[in-house]
């Protein structure tokens, strides 16, 4: 490969901001100066799609309707733990109305037994809201009428939902034998091959940073102090506001998938493997989804049922899943039981860590507590040993930094705990531990703006009403999807289009892509068109783990960069010059040597020989190479929260006043999206932290608060005042050098919530949600 | 007035009718919802939840007032029921603005970036268009945006953008006069008569006068009376229960009345509770900090305090106090009108010693004097929109050596009915208010209740936010 060597930007503006020189392929385009030099990437720049989410424009997966169109509905078991004996559905069959039904033989989205043994004829019922079968009829009142015809004859079994009582050698088994599953909710605990024992599998020892380090036992002795304490984290449910669903649309020679997915790629796969399809002729198509959060990578069940009933019937299949469905069978973050032993040394550095977790994914796996504790901070003796523990309970999927948002709620607390415990400021501590430059910038710029040092000591404040400070920080690994492939097209009429199968979540990818397409071709964001969101396009990254920037905006960049090459080599001869001598500025090709020498970018496009142009580009390996595989680029995304509280001695309800929030993206592409999303994060984390928690009735196995009446999120009135900071952050590893900022914005903000609320009443909470109640007995030493 | 089963309504500025007697895919409880749902170009309107609690389908419902004014405000479309919107205009977001053509409160969250995924935005779009009707002018305060938001939830932005969005737009009304007149007009030109929707398995009234409306109580005693049917709402979308009969009083004159004396304040039961919280700013503070906090905007603007006092539920928040205001209920029967003190009137878990053929006439509030302590107490995992965990209506009254001389201390949460605590407040009366009694009574507490375990608390929990509301009374009311 012909490579070429270029210098970029390295390196923290106001910091350390400096040059590296890197060898590249030699295809890529220039390096980009620092976001102040350039004119549309580093701005704030408006929402593409605003104007049609504002008008209700917007079509969604739950708006689509076509003509002919069915509607599903899935019966699912209300009992926890059970074996079907036999199913009936002769009268749900012939119900007026009803077009077809189908029973499921298999179930996707949970633990499967890692030898395939003799099933029997109906799957196993495992938790309650397992579906068992569909329907679909003219309308969705009467596929539910019908399913109120189908007949289960259940040999009911004993069942446990809860993560500790699970765990007893006499609890009923979830699983018999040991089980893998393909699509864990990538929480660290779903390592393939690891035994299962009762309801405990694992443990998961290892991760992408390696395993376990050193000598915990020297490192223990080597400590002047060792802290051992157990956090708690509850399960919480994503809540998206629309919620999973699918539209099938099933012709002879194709089949389209209107789905509610965050992930087109991967549903159009699986659709393509259920039904033993060429992927060719399955499109999966998303213009606009009602988040997503992690949950909505997969088909799911109610995708294959609506596959099985588009299928028989031969009409369109519409199946979205009721706010009680989505609840307890599409998705959540699993709860953990996070022991941790750190030893220290006086000056704050630290010796060991040992962490060992326990958390239920329900019927599924990934209920660790990531690597946060593994990466974080320097501690050159380490082991983590990560357990699933399996209930009967709807499977946990993805969601925002998976683990990672327990360990850090576990592991920041510890910090401060450490920090007290040495006499040492928390941010003192970290400086001394904590190797990161980027965090240090972030710690210490936050510290100034949030005035960290009104800090008083715990309980110092003298009323009824007592404040108190916090902060915690985190780490995110820079993920890259190399198989993330966009494509620019310019047409004769003076449009210019992006294309790509990368959907946009609602994070803003389809204004990124503007932005980055517009600054290589010295045109607008708004004259840009982007596609997206339709698996016809070459395919894209899936939106998870923030991955999403920083591999679709290379190649998307790449391949506006060969766009306008060959445009330049079609315009060169007119302008009587060499191609190479061309550029871009403003809407005009120019000639760098004799400006007087250009044309309009419009106009060079009417002139083209073929009605349109298009190149096609693909992510480049990061420049310098990766840290892991193909996936785990160099470096990470730090960030570092603080959080302000008031807490009510006498009614315990703690409010959050404010919170400073400074993060790190790589090279920032729009600001307002970015403070969007870290606002959005900090809440959804300030809900993880005071309100949300799924409580599992142990009598009857259900969820007691499958809605959004007793199920509660924050609303307007409880966000405080939020001030963010974002450092720009270059390592030169791409042509875009931009990455994600969905799962950061999450990560720690509960812990600096947890660490504020100790610092107003002097008493550690070591479970969240933070209720009143909780307040009230830890202050009340019931 | 000849009854009819015909609905009429403005929908988006057009004049629609729904003939429930004639061959229709809708019943009387189709919600609003679910028939806007059913028109593919009226899709803008979402559904979160079906239960009130996201906003989402938030719609905008214009009617004239009793002055013929016109009324404006934003709704949970999940929880109206079709008929419900008879002599009203609904108002949907594909009304009021185009992509190309963006009415100011869209521009303001385009301008703010309002969106991420984007599902949440007509619902807010409504509620801004409601605010700035109502608040046209530079009394459109954070205070009063983030109220009118509260009802929608957004789990993607962190709202700041949006109610940066809702400052935005100030100055400018959400109705332009000629809007306003046009609106006026068609509202007035629909005909006027009361609903008798008789259809194969439901019957649904709405009858205009209270004579009427006693007599339609008396001939069916079974039926379901709603006004804003926020609670009844649920047992449809929820529940999947077929109302076989339903009262809808929400267009009997008499329940709207509200009278102020020097020494009461008279509310008609049918006052939605966001007209009571206006009313009752300065006169009754502690009922107005009750409601200041109760559902969201949407739910007060349909939700009146007769509904929410007939439901008896044990966490209703306005029980307690009215309790502690010593409220009297008005019933009304075909013979003749009662008062029942509202001490009296709650007798269980959802009973009250309303008769089968009684309703709710109004409530009757006597204005304490200047040296009574009426104070309303909620604890709740969130602060608004959010049922009580455990809630108190408190009242206090001090002699000259400020030793009590009465004391009514209601809890809600704590049993199965709103419920005093008559041994702690036998144990504070005649004794100084100080912080050691309130301490020793504080635990005769236990003694007057047994709470339960759900979801919401554990009993020993309820137990000690009983004793700590106590605790805050005395913290807020003694010398």
């Amino acid at each position: 490969m012909d490579t070429k060597k270029i210098k970029l930007p390295h390196g923290i503006p106001g910091h350390n901001l400096g040059q590296i020189e890197r060898e590249v392929p030699a295809d890529e385009p220039p390096a980009w100066p620092v976001n102040d030099e350039l004119k549309h990437v580093g701005k704030r720049v408006k929402r593409t799609d605003a104007e049609a989410k504002v008008t209700g424009a917007a079509k969604f997966t739950s708006d689509i309707q076509l003509p002919g169109m069915l509607y599903g509905r899935m019966l699912r078991s209300d009992y926890p733990h059970a074996k079907i004996r036999s199913i009936d559905m002769s009268a749900a069959e012939k119900h007026p109305g009803v077009y077809a039904v189908h029973i499921f033989k298999n179930v996707v989205g949970m633990a499967q037994p890692a030898d395939d043994d003799a099933a029997g004829e109906y799957p196993d019922i495992k938790f309650a809201g397992q579906p068992i079968a569909g329907v679909a009829a003219l309308t969705t009142e009467i596929a539910e009428e019908a399913l109120d015809l189908i007949k289960v004859d259940y040999e009911y079994l004993p069942f446990v939902v809860d993560l500790e009582e699970a765990q007893k050698p006499e609890a009923p088994l979830v699983f018999t034998t040991n089980v893998e599953q393909d699509d864990a909710g990538g929480g660290g605990g779903g390592d393939t091959g690891l035994k299962t024992v009762g309801n405990v599998r694992g443990p998961s020892t290892s991760s992408f940073y390696g395993g376990p380090r050193g000598d915990l036992e020297k490192g223990f002795e080597e400590a002047d102090t060792i802290l051992e304490q157990t956090y708690r984290t509850q399960v919480q449910t994503h809540c998206s506001l629309e919620t999973h669903g699918v539209v099938v649309d099933w012709k002879p020679d194709n089949v389209t998938i209107y789905a509610s997915t965050q992930n087109t790629k991967n549903v159009r796969d699986e659709f393509a493997e259920v039904f033993d399809l060429p992927k060719s002729q399955v499109r999966v198509i998303q213009e606009y989804m009602g988040g997503g959060f992690g949950a909505k990578h997969s088909l799911g069940n109610f995708g294959v049922m609506a596959g099985y009933l588009a299928k028989k019937s031969g009409r369109p299949i519409k199946l979205m899943l009721d706010r009680r469905e989505e609840h307890i069978s599409s998705g959540n973050r699993p709860n953990s039981i996070h022991y941790l032993k750190i030893g220290a040394r006086k000056d704050g550095k630290l010796t060991a860590i040992q962490q060992r977790s326990y958390g239920t994914a329900g019927v599924g796996l990934g209920a660790g507590v990531g690597r946060i504790a593994q990466i974080m901070y320097e501690s050159p003796n380490f082991s983590t040993e990560q357990y699933d523990v399996f209930t009967h309970a709807g499977p946990g999927a993805a969601w925002r930094a998976p683990g990672n948002v327990q360990g850090c709620y576990g592991l920041e607390q510890a910090m401060d705990e450490l920090a007290e415990k040495l006499n040492l400021d928390p941010i003192a501590l970290r400086d001394v531990t904590d190797t990161s430059e980027i965090r240090k910038v972030e710690r210490h710029r936050g510290a100034e703006t949030f005035k960290w040092s009104r800090r008083k000591l715990p309980a110092s404040d003298p009323g009824l009403i007592k404040k108190g400070l916090g902060m915690a920080q985190s780490h995110w690994p820079r993920i890259v999807h190399i198989d993330s492939t966009a494509e620019v097209r310019a047409f004769r009429d003076g449009a210019v289009e992006i294309r790509s199968a990368v959907q946009d979540i609602g994070t803003g990818t389809k204004t990124v892509l503007s932005q980055v397409v517009a600054e290589e071709l010295g045109l607008k964001p708004e004259d840009i068109t982007v596609r997206i969101g339709d698996t016809l396009f070459p395919d894209g990254p899936p939106s998870g783990g923030s991955i999403v920037t920083g591999s679709i905006t290379p190649p998307a960049r790449n391949a506006a960069y060969k766009l306008k090459l060959q445009l330049f080599d079609q315009v060169a001869s007119k302008l009587e010059t060499d191609a190479s001598k061309l550029a871009v500025d403003d809407g005009q090709i120019m000639s760098t040597e004799d400006p007087s020498k250009k044309i309009a970018f419009k106009e060079a496009l009417k002139e083209m020989r073929t009605g349109q142009i298009s190149a096609t580009a693909s992510r480049s390996d990061d420049y310098g190479g990766f840290m892991v595989g193909n996936a785990i680029a160099y470096g990470g995304l730090g960030s570092v929260q603080f959080a302000e509280v008031s807490v009510d001695t006498e009614t315990g309800f703690v409010k959050v006043e404010k919170i400073v929030a400074v993060h790190s993206c790589g090279r920032p592409i729009n600001i307002t999206q970015i403070e969007n999303q870290i606002n959005g994060g900090v809440i959804q984390g300030l809900g993880y932290a005071l309100y949300e928690d799924r409580v599992m009735d142990n009598e009857t196995g259900h969820q007691m608060n499958s809605n959004f009446d007793q199920y509660k999120m924050p609303l307007s009135l409880e966000i405080p005042d939020i001030e963010i900071l974002i450092v720009e952050d270059y390592s030169g590893r791409s042509s875009t050098d931009a990455y994600g900022i969905g799962e950061p914005a999450n990560i720690a903000t509960a812990a600096a919530v947890a660490n504020a609320v100790y610092n107003a009443i002097g008493t550690r909470i070591f479970e969240i949600p933070i209720t009143p109640e909780k307040v009230l007995r830890a202050l009340n030493k019931v | 007035m000849r009854a009819s089963g015909t609905v009429i309504f403005l929908l988006n500025g057009t004049a629609c009718t729904i003939d429930f007697h004639e061959s229709t895919p809708y019943t009387p409880t189709t919600t609003v919802l679910q028939f806007l749902r059913s028109h593919p170009q009226l899709q803008g309107t979402k559904e979160g939840c079906a239960e009130g609690d996201c906003g989402a389908c938030t719609v905008v419902i214009a009617s004239l007032n009793q002055q013929s004014e016109l009324v404006v405000e934003a709704c949970d479309s999940c929880l109206i029921f079709l008929p419900m919107l008879h002599r009203k205009a609904l108002i949907t977001v594909e009304h009021i603005g185009t992509p190309e053509h963006l009415h100011p409160v869209q521009k303001a969250m385009v301008d703010h970036d309002g969106s991420q995924c984007g599902y949440c935005t007509p619902g807010f779009v409504m509620s801004l268009y409601a605010l700035h009707h109502n608040h046209p002018e530079s009394e459109s305060s954070r205070e009063v945006a983030e109220d009118a938001l509260t009802g929608n939830l957004c789990r993607c932005t962190g709202y700041r953008s949006i109610l940066d969005a809702a400052l935005q737009v100030h100055d400018q009304a959400s109705m332009t006069p000629n809007d306003q007149k046009q609106t006026i007009q068609g509202l007035q030109s629909l005909q006027s008569y009361p609903l008798s929707i008789v259809s194969q398995h439901q019957k649904y009234f709405q009858p205009h006068d209270l004579q009427e409306a006693v007599k339609l109580r008396s001939m069916y005693p079974e039926a379901v009376m709603i006004s804003g049917a926020t609670d009844v709402a649920l047992k449809v979308t929820k529940n999947d229960e077929v109302l076989e009969e339903i009262i809808d009083l929400s267009s009997v004159k008499p329940l709207k009345e509200l009278k102020i004396t020097d020494h009461y304040i008279y509310l008609g039961a049918g006052l939605s509770l966001e007209q009571v919280k206006r009313t009752v700013e300065d006169l009754l503070p502690a009922l107005y900090e009750t409601l200041k906090v109760f559902g969201s905007l949407q739910i007060r603007n349909l939700a009146t305090i007769g509904g929410n006092i007939a439901s008896a539920s044990p966490i209703g928040d306005t029980a307690p106090i009215l309790m502690a205001y010593d409220a009297q209920v008005e019933l009304v029967g075909p013979q003749s009108t009662r008062l029942v003190p509202m001490r009296e009137f709650i007798t269980g878990y959802r009973e009250t010693s309303m008769q089968k053929d009684e309703m709710i006439l109004g409530f009757n509030i006597p204005i304490p004097n200047t040296q009574t302590h009426v104070k309303w107490y909620k604890i709740s995992k969130r602060k608004d929109l959010d049922i009580s965990t455990v809630s108190g209506g408190f009242r206090l009254e001090l002699e000259q050596d400020a030793t009590v001389s009465h004391i009514s201390l209601f809890y809600g949460g704590m049993a199965a009915m709103t419920k005093n605590a008559s041994k702690t407040e036998a144990s504070l009366l005649g004794k100084p208010w100080s912080r050691e009694q309130v301490e020793l009574s504080m635990d005769i507490i236990d003694q007057d209740f047994t709470p339960i375990s759900d979801a919401r608390a554990e009993a020993g929990g309820r137990r000690i936010m009983a004793r700590n509301l106590l605790l805050k009374f005395w913290t807020d009311t003694h010398a």
